[in-house]
């Protein structure tokens, strides 16, 4: 009887699955012949998940209407800025040669756009790790008044106006009342789908390919250089801290001081990720530097000593990293590795492309 | 005969009587509501939005436009000395002058007995401040007024108002905005105001099966600007988070006192 039982909920499980696929198939007529891993999906070689896919809350529909939100603009205060404004598909969710982003009224930013990537897998969020919460995270740049100046609660307001949003609304959570906690719920789950996880170094790591020469003298060179702060499969172990950048006199930024209010935290940031980074310029919180060029040319040599300097920045007898030429470039050429095409290509996550 | 059966029952009348008052002995099974209700003064006065005017220990002059404050983690203590902790899940309060019912709080299923003491956390404590977003409802939602989008946490006490010692702003507004928050950081540690207010009970409130007692408190908002340091209007009249909102938490610490207990 129970086998019974179990054959049956499968026969169930199976034949629901087969109806969402075929209706995917059905719809997605610009499909590219490639297969599609899981929206939510943990990879084997990856730290375990921070947020929680098992949500009641998080499903294939819940994702389609978070990236129904994510482009859209009534998000903001006059409908000018939406999420994918800064953050493009094609830079790794970043807003690709912007130092500072541009938000509501053509203001400026005081931060460069943050990746939107394997935030599933993240403690903290933003440059300075303010907010702690994936499914919290869109209330910041929603409220930011450089950003998209808008109270959340009016958004909701704006939504709840539009039929097509309160059927998006059902599919996702069997109900249309449009509510905080299903809108914010929504652009979590469809910014922990956006995995990075199949760049060339991951094919390396799950043994589908090799590295080239110079690849992997880049690895060796980037493991003992720099993988006391940009280590594990993320490429940062999620520390803040001051990389010696010159403070300058029009910055007001305090970094993670902002948040902790201790003396200790003044000009220390986030360590970011390095995965995609090729795509990623310009670079830094304020995104002072146009390439990796600039970058690894201010650990070798430009690194100040202001207040709160990281420790393994002074580790030789000169401030920083000594780095040679040929390092530079090896290490550049192990960089590239971690640029991930899967990702910034996956159709599901285009602006364009909808779930019906 | 007669009399003797109007004695028994009068007897049988005044046992039952005294029989009831004895099983006044508290029944530990049963439980009932208790209300705390927040008055909310400025020093010797009561606290008037707009309107009224104050000084505070600094000489600086000022109105008050908004005066709103968390309460949580409600602990009782009974007068053999037993605290009772009450379910956590049902004990945040957000208190805002401009809602009246906001200042009338009842801490639910509360165990019959006699009670000498409350106490309760001032603000959001460390782990409901990283809940997870569907736990974030009523008093807790975002919406309130009440949280640092940027800086995911509550603000625990919020007063905002105008004062001419205040420095002008862009607008030439002269106004002053207390936000003060911080529960300790997540993955990293940050400046943590939470405070707890511990309140002996003038009388000890009686909790029975058919009684519901009322706690009254008065909450002075003075507190913030005078106490171990007072705050000077002229530089500290911004203090939205930041390395001086320690000094108006350990102020504020203290701004709790009871009234009277209505049993």
């Amino acid at each position: 009887m129970k086998n019974c039982q179990t054959i049956l909920k499968s026969i169930v499980a199976f034949a629901i699955l087969f109806n969402l696929i075929s209706c995917e198939k059905q719809t997605d007529i610009e499909e590219p012949e490639v297969i599609e891993r899981p929206l939510f999906r943990q990879p084997e070689h990856f730290p375990k998940a921070t947020y929680n896919f098992s949500s009641p809350l998080v499903s294939v529909a819940g994702f389609w209407l978070g990236k129904r939100l994510f482009y859209d603009a009534r998000l903001s205060r006059d409908g000018t800025v939406s999420c994918g404004s800064c953050h493009l598909q094609a830079a790794a969710f970043t807003h690709h040669g912007h130092d500072i982003s541009h938000g509501i009224d053509d203001q400026l930013g005081n931060l460069n756009a943050l990746p939107i990537q394997n935030m599933a897998f993240k403690k903290t969020f933003f440059w300075d790790g303010g907010v702690h919460n994936l499914d919290l995270l869109a209330l910041a740049p929603i409220a930011n008044p450089v950003e998209m100046d808008e109270v959340p609660e009016n958004v909701l307001t704006k939504l709840r106006q539009d039929e097509s949003y309160r059927k998006d609304f059902k599919k996702a959570y069997g109900t249309d009342e449009i509510t905080m906690v299903q809108f914010l719920k929504a652009l979590g789950q469809f910014q922990a789908a956006l995995i990075s996880d199949n760049s060339k170094y991951d094919k390396y790591v799950r043994g589908e390919t090799n590295l080239e020469t110079e690849e992997l003298q880049g690895l060796e060179i980037f493991k003992q250089k720099c993988g006391s702060c940009h280590g594990g499969i993320l490429f940062t172990d999620e520390t803040y801290r001051n990389n010696g950048l010159e403070v300058y006199f029009r910055s007001t930024d305090l970094g993670r001081f902002n948040i902790s209010s201790l003396e200790e935290d003044k000009y220390k940031y986030k360590v970011p990720s390095l995965r995609n980074v090729e795509l990623t310029a310009p670079y830094m919180h304020d995104g002072r530097f146009r390439n990796l060029e600039a970058v690894l040319n201010h650990y070798d040599e430009g690194v100040n000593d202001t207040q709160n300097l990281d420790k393994s920045l002074k580790n030789s007898k000169r401030l920083g990293i000594p780095l040679s030429d040929a390092e530079k470039s090896k290490l550049i050429t192990f960089l590239k590795t971690l640029t991930d095409n899967d990702f910034i290509t996956d159709q599901r996550f285009f602006e364009a492309v909808n779930a019906k | 005969m007669k009399l003797l059966q109007y004695t028994l029952v009068l007897i049988a009348f005044t046992f039952a009587i005294i029989s009831c008052e004895e099983s006044d002995d508290i029944n530990p099974n049963t439980t009932n509501d208790v209300t705390i209700e927040f008055e909310n003064v400025v020093g010797n006065k009561s606290l008037v939005l707009d309107d009224a005017t104050y000084k505070n220990a600094n000489g600086d002059e000022f109105t008050v436009s908004a005066f709103n404050y968390y309460v949580s983690n409600f602990k009782l203590k009974k007068t053999d000395g037993t605290i009772v902790i009450l379910s956590v899940n049902d004990s945040y309060f957000l208190i805002e002058e401009d809602k009246n019912a906001s200042k009338t709080i009842t801490l639910k299923d509360v165990p019959s007995g006699d009670y000498s003491e409350v106490s309760f956390v001032i603000g959001v404590d460390s782990l409901k401040s990283v809940s997870s977003v569907e736990e974030r409802l009523g008093a807790l939602a975002e919406g309130n007024g009440m949280y640092w989008r940027w800086n995911s946490g509550y603000i625990f006490v919020k007063m905002e108002g105008s004062s001419p010692q205040a420095p002008a702003d862009p607008t030439g507004q002269k106004k002053f905005r207390f936000h003060i928050g911080g529960f300790g950081g997540y993955d990293s540690p940050t400046i943590n105001n939470l405070k707890t207010s511990t309140l002996v009970l003038s009388m000890p409130a009686m909790v029975r099966a058919d009684k519901l007692p009322t706690v009254h408190l008065i909450v002075d908002a003075m507190k913030l600007m005078n106490g171990s340091t007072n705050v000077r209007m002229a530089e500290n009249a911004t203090t939205m988070g930041g390395p001086f909102t320690p000094i108006i938490a350990a102020n504020y610490e203290k701004m709790f006192s009871v009234d009277h207990v209505h049993n």
